[in-house]
């Protein structure tokens, strides 16, 4: 049995390996097609968006199986035992639920949804989609079976999938007689609809109370989406049709090639480089340590995006050296470690400013282009006020060595170049963003593996494993929170708020300051990519009545909620520096708040000076 | 009861087609005493084509505004009318449109699916960075194709172009970088993505009529009482009248708000035209049957000949 199970998870992690290998080799045939024989690979964008489909389901699969989804998580607050097992219980039951109507959904969208007769390549596009209710059954019973009970208390999971698969019955119905279901089941499905419309209020309030009881937010959002689309009398597999349009888009490509690029910079030695040399550089001048954790976490977090990985990969290090070498106090070095980890959001590539040019079908190059500016403005500040603090503290400055120096420089030259030659791809227009980002895979591989041989071949899999969960997390939350936004677009209600704001409140400034207030208080609440999902659609007939340019809105959305990453209650960094440091979450968020009034300080700067956005782009 | 009808397009609202479509949702809700009650996503707020086509099969849509792509993923018949420099001009278009429109409309419903209207929204056009004036001026050159038409990128391809497929969003970038160096377009795209800052060259030829059609899905259709479905076609076949002229017009105020940028319209005079239409009149052999239907090409094939014939 255990060996069997082994052997299945062994075969589930090569699946999503190579389709995560072919999403780099592909472009990289089609940048090689173009170039010398002035063609492209036959079927690639067909090929590609499909592979993205199993990549986004398949590593939800190994994500469920170790249960590291992304959720919001009061549970660490929670020491008794007991209450955090009765709470584990009931979070594995509703996902289970939840996931299992997902799934049945997704079998009734291949079967109706999709035309047999679309082939890519050679293969029906319906075969590709089947990866879909495949992966939901599997998350709904890794769910079932995660639940931790005994006894006659195994009867619950097992309820739970039959209830999803009740639940369900508008989508199974339609599975099996098309729109031409008999009477009864007829009678049934209105009723589960009238049922959902009597009970939506309660539902929506349990499920926004599992989730900040750590339920895994794209189970939150599959269940919102459910119930709102059934109580308003939509067809509930229409979930199921924006998980597939979600996960079919080619600029969604880019988010797994990235977060792999990033784990291969963290895997390998390179973070450690990068500190020695630009220690080497800087730490002559007055705060030059700082000057180099701020260009380093910046230049980390613009791959990985989701800024979490910056700490964990490069805490530890800089902690080091800020506290032993340089002698900065431990309360200014966690401060700064911790709010540093957002700041790479608006360089390229970074995937949250990608997911803003896919939600709001804006110019990805303008939106790199806006963002550069305010990075700028905000990487600045950082530096000026740790070069102040480092004066008062009479942190010692050491002597500038010239052959050091360029020794540092010689050890991570390769890592150096790589934003550079990316950067030169992407603007020159040399190669698509999805190109760059396979090119930027299949470089920091060799330069990892058989230039600076940090990795060995059979290192890989760490690596893989490493990434597989954040980008299963990501393409999870991604894939349910579409559902959720389309429910949003079918009440019109953006539209009807923008007609209302519009007609309500004039001003334009004021709208604005109401803007960075509710992006605050979402930036409490959410993570980047689900706010990025679920609230900017909201937000962008609002930025089109008020005449902001959307470049702009953007910007001022990411810098928000980039802030947003160091406010309490939920602040990822917070959490993630109070595991790093071993400190309280109450400590850490002291020792974070002058650095948050800087950053909220630049957010009004941004918001209020739109030349700052709209500058660079009128260049591109 | 009260019928909703959601009904999804691409085109913002305050275009042309989306007056259309809100004069179509008012005058339906009227005629019909509000019963049926029709709500617009207007601006691809509720998804692409083919998006909007899957809705529609699930029923959570149950209309939208299709150009020949979307139709062509409800049926391939309909391709016949996108194949480049086949049908020539206006007249064509709304002769072929006159006897075939009962037939386009049959393969539809074959498929489940209702057109409630049709309209012709002008021409794709070439646009290039250098002139381009006979078929070798263009086949020296890169030509970008959306990579979700292979059928049009394959016609392309017989007829002897160096295709690259590229992403409709990157197709300023491909421009400017040098991937591509022309492309075909409506000239409505062309000038709301910014293409002619770069490609400056228009040349004069229709490649091919876009042709848009407001599709139901069948269970929408039959939820509307047949009392008022004469009456809701009538109304309709009004706006294909009212409005048929100012959408077709649209091509013409974007060309013009082009030219004042800088975009240069090349004219193609008749011996060179010749030489665009003997290429396809060449190539056309190899393409039916394979990319094209045959039965619904002859068809088109011999109202085009009878008509150029007699004029
Ligand atoms: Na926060
Ligand atoms: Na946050």
């Amino acid at each position: 049995m255990e060996k069997k199970q082994s052997i299945l998870w062994k075969i589930e992690d090569i699946i999503c390996w190579v389709s995560m290998g072919f999403l780099a080799a592909v472009p990289i045939a089609e940048v090689i097609a173009r170039i010398f024989f002035k063609t492209g690979v036959p079927a690639s964008s067909g090929i590609m968006i499909h592979l993205l489909l199993v990549v986004g389901l398949v590593s939800g699969m190994i994500t469920t199986r170790q249960q590291q989804h992304l959720s919001i998580e009061f549970l660490q607050f929670i020491s008794n035992d007991k209450v955090k097992h009765v709470l584990s219980i009931i979070t594995n039951l509703i996902a289970a639920f939840i996931i299992t109507i997902v799934a049945w959904c997704s079998a009734s969208f291949v079967s109706i949804g999709l035309s047999p007769w679309r082939m890519i390549g050679f293969i029906p596009d319906q075969v590709f989609a089947l990866v879909m209710p495949i992966g939901y059954a599997v998350m709904a019973f890794r769910f079932a079976r995660l639940t931790p009970v005994r006894g006659a208390g195994r009867i619950l999971p097992v309820l739970a999938v039959l209830g999803g698969t009740f639940f369900a019955l508008p989508a199974i119905s339609k599975l099996i007689w098309g729109f031409d279901a008999p009477d009864m089941v007829f009678a049934v499905n209105d009723g589960l609809s009238m049922l959902a419309y009597y009970i939506r209020i309660p539902v929506v309030i349990i499920l926004i109370v599992s989730a900040m009881l750590g339920c895994p937010l794209f189970v939150v959002m599959g269940g919102l989406s459910l119930i709102l689309i059934q109580s308003s009398w939509g067809e509930i597999d229409v979930v199921a049709n924006q998980v597939y349009t979600a996960l079919t888009q080619s600029s969604i490509i880019a988010i797994p090639l990235f977060t792999l690029v990033g784990f291969f910079l963290s895997e390998s030695k390179a973070g450690e480089r990068l500190v020695h040399t630009f220690r080497s550089l800087f730490s002559w001048l007055p705060g030059g340590m700082i000057i180099a954790t701020v260009v380093i976490c910046a230049f980390f977090t613009s791959f990985t995006g989701a800024s979490g990985v910056t700490i964990l990969a490069l805490g530890g290090i800089l902690y080091t050296i800020l506290i032993e070498k340089s002698k900065y106090p431990e309360k200014f070095t966690i401060g700064l470690l911790t709010s540093v980890g957002g700041i790479g959001l608006l360089f390229p590539p970074s995937v949250p400013l990608l997911l803003v040019g896919a939600t709001t079908m804006t110019n990805t190059m303008h939106l790199f282009a806006g963002g550069f500016i305010p990075g700028l403005i905000l990487v600045a500040a950082m530096i000026i006020f740790g070069i102040v603090a480092s004066r008062r503290n009479k942190i010692p400055v050491e002597k500038f060595q010239l052959k050091e120096a360029l020794r540092g420089l010689k050890g991570a030259v390769w890592e150096i170049l790589l934003p550079v030659l990316l950067i030169i791809g992407y603007f020159s227009g040399i190669l698509s963003l999805v190109e760059i980002g396979a090119a930027a895979v299949i470089y920091i591989f060799i330069i990892e593996v058989f230039v600076n041989r940090d990795l060995k071949l059979r290192d890989l899999g760490r690596v893989f494993s490493k990434a597989v969960p954040i980008i299963g997390g990501v393409l999870s939350i991604l894939a349910l929170s579409q559902a959720l936004s389309y429910y949003i677009v079918d009440t019109q209600a953006p539209e009807n708020l923008a007609r209302w704001m519009s007609s309500a409140i004039q001003s334009k400034v004021l709208f604005l300051l109401l803007l960075n207030l509710a992006l605050l208080v979402v930036g409490c609440l959410m993570d980047i990519f689900s706010a990025i999902l679920i609230v900017l659609p909201l937000i962008v007939p609002l930025g089109q009545a008020y005449g902001i340019d959307p470049v702009h809105l953007g910007i001022i959305f990411i810098i928000n909620l980039e802030v947003g990453f160091l406010t309490p209650p939920v602040g990822m960094n917070l959490f993630l520096a109070t595991y790093r440091f071993e400190k309280p979450f109450v400590e850490i968020c002291r020792y974070v708040f002058p650095f948050l009034l800087i950053q909220l300080a630049v957010v009004f700067l941004v918001t209020y000076v739109p030349w700052l956005s709209t500058f660079l782009p009128r260049f591109f | 009861r009260r019928q909703v009808l959601k009904i999804a397009s691409i085109a913002p609202e305050n275009t042309p087609y989306g007056e259309f479509l809100n004069r179509m949702a008012r005058e339906w809700r009227d005629a019909t005493n509000g019963e049926v009650e029709v709500r617009i996503y207007h601006n691809g707020v509720a998804g692409n084509e083919d998006d909007v086509l899957r809705k529609l099969k699930l029923n959570q849509l149950q209309g939208g505004v299709f150009t020949s792509l979307g139709l062509n993923a409800i049926t391939p018949e309909v391709m016949a009318l996108s194949c480049p420099f086949f049908i020539r001009d206006n007249d064509e278009m709304n002769l072929v449109m006159s006897n075939l429109r009962g037939d386009f409309e049959e393969k539809i419903g074959d498929k489940g699916f209702v057109p409630v209207a049709w309209t012709n929204a002008g021409w794709v056009k070439l646009f290039s960075k250098t002139p381009v004036f006979v078929p070798s001026d263009l086949k020296s050159q890169k030509l970008g194709t959306s990579a979700s038409e292979p059928e049009l990128t394959q016609a392309f391809k017989t007829l002897g172009y160096n295709m690259i497929p590229i992403n409709m969003n990157e197709l300023l970038m491909a421009l400017n970088s040098g991937m591509v160096d022309a492309i075909y377009q409506s000239p409505m795209m062309v000038a709301g993505l910014q293409i002619f800052t770069i490609a400056k060259n228009m040349a004069s030829i229709n490649i091919a009529p876009v042709v848009g059609s407001v599709v139901l899905n069948r269970n929408a259709w039959r939820s509307i009482p047949d009392k008022y479905k004469p009456r809701l076609m009538e109304i309709n076949r009004q706006l294909e009248r009212d409005f048929g002229s100012s959408i077709a017009k649209l091509e013409d105020d974007a060309v013009a708000t082009m030219k004042s940028y800088g975009l240069v319209v090349n004219t193609i005079n008749p011996d060179q035209l010749k030489l665009w239409y003997d290429d396809i009149d060449r190539t056309l052999p190899s393409l039916v049957g394979t990319t094209f239907d045959r039965e619904t090409f002859g068809k088109v094939d011999a109202i085009l000949k009878a008509y150029r014939a007699g004029r």
